[in-house]
């Protein structure tokens, strides 16, 4: 791929890196411009680190309906459809049961604490109770449940930046929300071309990970689940963000990492997340749907499910997430 | 307009049903009348039946085990990945269970969505990812990993 041609820019934002790619460098400056208000958009109505987002204020408001904007009413929608397509598995009821295990804050900064846990695990509080009224544009949410709606909103995100920018510039775009990704319009000749990183190898120091595969994707998501991403400690408990519901707990899975192909990146995102909570189950069930998958076990064994493509010639290289020249 | 009753009694009989005939048949009509007003004036004014999420069966069977689709899953363990490589633009068989998660009521002003009906499927992607080129290939243009929160 002529990666040299392409226009690119990378930033920070939702606690992640960002990468915008371009297949006209032309239309970068307008493409930059769409995605950084798009994330702006998503932060202030998803956050559940912002007290003024309108995620903390139907949290807050009782139990009573509350009116929200048509982009959180879409964010909400993704969330609560996960949930159902995976039978409850990613559930967005789980924010109570994130706090409980101390990620109460932004990550960077949740991550440097490692007391002991204080507060009792907590169960997901029950996504069926989430009303939404898409007619009225009213949201309820039961007292006292915490939504999170993290990723299924970040990957919503990629895909509605992607659309966008897709559409404004009549081109070619990558959106990747801190390994999430979502691409529209016309790609590059030869696709665009992702590296798959095993998390086991990020080095978070210099922000450098070791791609485990490159593939080339042209339509659609990709998004990678894992158990090490997004881990801390409290006491002697090693935790991650992916929670089974049922139980409050970080879910113990036999894989590791999960990297999962799709339509669009909130259904990649969903599969992958689903993927670590299901385990073995999780191989049946991407096959069933036809996902292409690359699943990777603790021992470093990868199973790939529905035509992920096989492994290529070329080493793994280490580099910084998005360093592609 | 007859008033006198001078005539036989089976006269005026007759002439009191024929009005009481022509009573009954206008009232009938008003009725009909009415209720075709009313029936207009509900249809414009009743609110359509709100399309909530949550009218949809949740964790029905078929979310967890879908009907098999056509292209079945190969499953290799311990690296030994799909026979299958190289790049391929054939549409995936779209079986997948949707969730129609809102209405076009709430599609984003802001913005553009993907579609009018923004609705949720584990579809898989159009094109199946394929291998990237083996030799002399470029860094990779951008990286998946679970650092965003997935």
């Amino acid at each position: 791929m002529p990666a040299g041609t392409l226009g690119r820019h990378t930033s920070n934002a939702l606690g992640t890196f960002v990468t915008l790619l371009v297949a006209e460098p032309g239309g970068l400056d307008a493409a930059r411009d769409l995605l950084t208000a798009e994330l702006a958009a998503i932060d202030v109505a998803c956050s559940r680190f912002r007290a003024d987002s309108e995620l903390s204020r139907a949290c807050a408001a009782g139990g009573r309906p509350v009116p929200v904007s048509p982009l959180f009413a879409e964010a909400l929608s993704a969330g609560l459809a996960a949930a159902e397509l995976t039978a409850g598995d990613v559930d967005l009821t789980c924010g109570r049961a994130l706090i409980a295990l101390g990620y109460d804050q932004d990550f960077a900064s949740a991550r440097q604490f490692t007391g002991s846990l204080r507060q009792p695990l907590a169960p997901a509080g029950g996504w069926r109770k989430v009303v939404l009224d898409p007619v009225r544009q009213e949201v309820t949410v039961p007292e006292g449940m915490l939504l999170d709606l993290g990723a299924t909103a970040k990957a919503l995100a990629a895909d509605r930046a992607a659309a966008t920018i897709a559409a404004a510039i009549g081109g070619g775009v990558l959106v990747n929300l801190g390994g999430d990704i979502s691409v529209a319009g016309p790609p590059p000749a030869e696709g665009w071309l992702v590296g798959v990183a095993d998390d086991a190898t990020f080095d978070s120091k210099a922000a450098s990970v070791q791609s485990s595969q490159e593939i080339v994707i042209r339509d659609g998501g990709l998004a990678t689940s894992s158990v090490l991403g997004r881990a801390w400690r409290r006491g002697d408990a090693r935790l991650h963000h992916i929670v089974d519901p049922r139980t409050g707990m970080p879910a113990r899975s036999c894989w590791r990492t999960v990297s999962v192909a799709a339509r669009t990146c909130v259904a990649a995102n969903i599969a992958s997340t689903a993927a670590i909570v299901r385990g073995e189950r999780a191989v049946t069930w991407l096959g069933e749907l036809c996902l292409p998958a690359r699943l990777v076990r603790h021992d470093g064994g990868v199973v790939t499910v529905a035509d992920w493509p096989a492994p290529g010639g070329q080493g793994p290289g280490s580099r910084a997430p998005d360093s592609g020249a | 307009m007859r008033d006198s009753y001078e005539d036989s009694p089976a006269e005026a009989r007759e002439l009191g049903l024929r009005r009481l005939s022509r009573l009954t048949w206008r009232t009938a009509q008003l009725g009909t009348l009415a209720t075709v007003g009313f029936a207009i004036v509900f249809a414009r004014t009743a609110p359509a039946p709100a399309a909530n999420v949550q009218t949809v069966p949740p964790g029905s069977p078929a979310a967890t085990t879908p009907a098999p689709a056509a292209g079945q899953a190969s499953a290799k363990p311990q690296g030994l990945a799909s026979t299958r490589p190289g790049p391929r633009a054939a549409t995936r068989p779209s079986s997948q269970r949707t969730v129609q998660a809102t209405t076009a009521a709430a599609k984003p002003s802001s913005a553009p969505a993907p579609s009018p009906a923004v609705s949720h499927t584990l579809a898989p992607p159009a094109t199946t990812p394929a291998p990237a080129p083996k030799a002399s290939s470029p860094a990779p243009t951008a990286t998946s990993t679970s650092h965003g929160g997935g």
